[in-house]
């Protein structure tokens, strides 16, 4: 028989079954349905991602109706880009990859009868599951530092108004005065991200407000391309950023907002602007459906980004203990696309792949001078191991790093296009 | 005749499958597709130079040189170094055809 036969005779039959079919069951049957809940970078990549397969009915749940970029919002600090200019609007999604965008909170999960219960009250029915649902911001773990605490002293580690507040301060804040940033243990949301934000700062004093300080004040002894930036602060901000590690401070135990001072177990320290970010742990949903163990953060199968403690949901982006990958913007879209992949797996009986997972972050040591790693990851018994990592060096020439923060331009407009959906 | 009846069934079941994956306009998912989701996080989609090489104009030759290329050297880029790297031949070609295909594709009217 020839495939021309083939394909007639299955016509044929394909016929036969519709017309026998009421329409409404064969629709049921045609497009599963697939929830995600969250519109940060890795819901965002796994809805535009899953919407152009065209073969699954895709809902993404997300209260607000844009998304700001935390990635970038340090350039924003140091006023040297806008905050719109880091705003997506998740209706691209809609108009332009089939997502049906939901503007509603996911407020509780069946995965029993695979409902999702929205805070409007509707329940969003599924066949399979996936949550996005990034980092909580745990307020008390330092002291003193709660919400009204964080309207004095911004964490702006999630973006938007925070970045906005903290950004008006330092306008605000005198020549001479200091800033002080609390870092915060790991695992946390973008690892050299503390430290870009001491480099554009100490960029902006230098340029207004020469004789301000920046103190970093570190719940850890090491960071995130420690090298790079300390001799980065010695190249362009001698003398303006200090650092001092938990070995020296001991213990972040308090903060007092109405003094803007910051108290380790050693010294009290007296700030002119408070930029104090907490520890972090997955984001609340995830918390409140059994999604995360007792570290505050969701285990994973590394090749399909399900949950090992509640199967068929989906888990993906810095809510996940992702092994060896950062929790960062990149991973997330990296680890969504392996998901996406996964559920048209088990969904559409599309072809099963091994993930393909990369991560690469642009940091920016001032806004000629930045740097870039790359690594790859693979699955292997379980857990996300790092296989090659490459990264910038010290020493390279000015030529090499004025290369790396324009492709860092260019990676931004190309990403949060491939995330947010600039093309189909 | 159970051979015939056979086949039937397995004919209509591809062929439900086809419909069940909604029309001929679903995204054809393959090795290639799978690691050009790789490439759109930081390859400009509009084909624009922006400090990233474009990728979208690129024929299967060039993209599979340039990829071996990559592979044996940290520089000109230790990002495409790490990618190509991590890619065997064969997903590098799967990759190539599947740039190039969509290239072509929208090189039509």
């Amino acid at each position: 028989m020839t495939d021309w036969t083939r394909r007639q005779v299955g016509g044929l039959i394909a016929g036969t079954l519709l017309a026998a079919t009421a329409p409404h069951v064969a629709r049921g049957i045609v497009r599963p349905k697939v929830v995600v809940i969250g519109g940060g970078i890795g819901g965002a990549t796994l809805a535009r991602y899953l919407g152009d397969m065209k073969t699954m009915d895709v809902s993404l749940v997300e209260p607000n109706a844009t998304h700001v970029t935390c990635f970038f919002s340090n350039l924003h600090l140091a006023g040297l880009r806008s905050l719109a200019s880091l705003t997506f609007d998740l209706r691209t999604l809609a108009n332009r990859h089939g997502v049906s965008v939901i503007r509603d909170a996911a407020v509780a999960l069946d995965p029993a009868a695979r409902v999702v219960e929205l805070g409007g009250g509707a329940k969003l029915p599924y066949d399979r599951l996936a949550v996005a649902p990034g980092i909580t911001l745990e307020f008390g773990a330092i002291g003193g530092y709660d919400e009204a605490a964080a309207e004095r002293m911004p964490h702006a580690w999630i973006a938007g108004p925070q970045s906005v507040l903290l950004r008006r301060q330092l306008e605000s804040m005198e020549d001479g005065g200091l800033f002080v940033i609390v870092a915060p243990p790991n695992p946390f949301r973008c690892p050299p991200a503390p430290y870009e934000r001491a480099s554009l700062v100490a960029y902006y004093f230098k340029q207004f407000k020469p004789r301000s300080k920046i103190l970093i004040l570190d719940a850890k002894d090491k960071f995130s391309g420690q090298e790079l930036f300390q001799d980065a602060w010695s190249r362009h901000y001698p003398g303006m950023i200090e650092w001092l590690p938990a070995q020296f401070i001991g213990k972040i135990k308090a903060v007092d907002p109405a003094a803007f001072s910051v108290v380790t177990e050693g010294q009290t320290f007296k700030a002119a602007v408070a930029n104090v970010i907490p520890p972090q742990k997955a984001g609340l949903i995830a918390q409140k459906a059994g999604l995360a163990d007792a570290t505050g953060w969701c285990p994973v199968d590394p090749a399909t980004f399900d949950s090992t403690l509640q199967p068929g949901i989906h888990v993906v982006g810095d809510a996940i203990i992702g092994g060896d990958m950062p929790k960062s913007a990149f991973s997330a879209n990296s680890q969504a696309k392996a998901c996406a992949f996964a559920i048209a797996a088990a969904l559409t009986g599309s072809p099963r792949f091994p993930p393909h997972l990369f991560n690469s972050c642009y940091t920016f040591l001032a806004p000629d001078d930045a740097f870039t790693n790359a690594i790859t990851f693979a699955a292997e018994d379980g857990k996300i191991k790092t296989k090659e990592m490459f990264i910038n060096k010290v020493g390279e020439s000015a030529e090499v790093r004025r290369k790396v923060a324009h492709q860092a331009i260019g990676w931004y407009s190309a990403f949060t296009a491939d995330v947010f959906g600039g093309a189909s | 005749m159970a051979n015939i009846v056979s086949l039937a069934t397995k004919i209509a079941a591809g062929t439900m499958l086809l419909l069940f994956s909604g029309n001929s306009a679903a995204e054809d998912i393959n090795e290639g597709s799978r690691i050009a989701a790789t490439c759109a996080s930081c390859h400009d989609p509009f084909g624009r130079e922006l400090g990233i090489p474009p990728i979208v104009t690129l024929d299967e030759q060039t993209i599979v040189k340039r990829m071996l290329a990559y592979r044996t050297s940290e520089g000109p880029s230790h990002v495409m170094h790490a990618i190509a790297l991590s890619l065997s031949d064969d997903e590098v070609a799967a990759v190539a055809r599947h740039l190039a295909a969509k290239a072509n594709a929208g090189r039509k009217p």
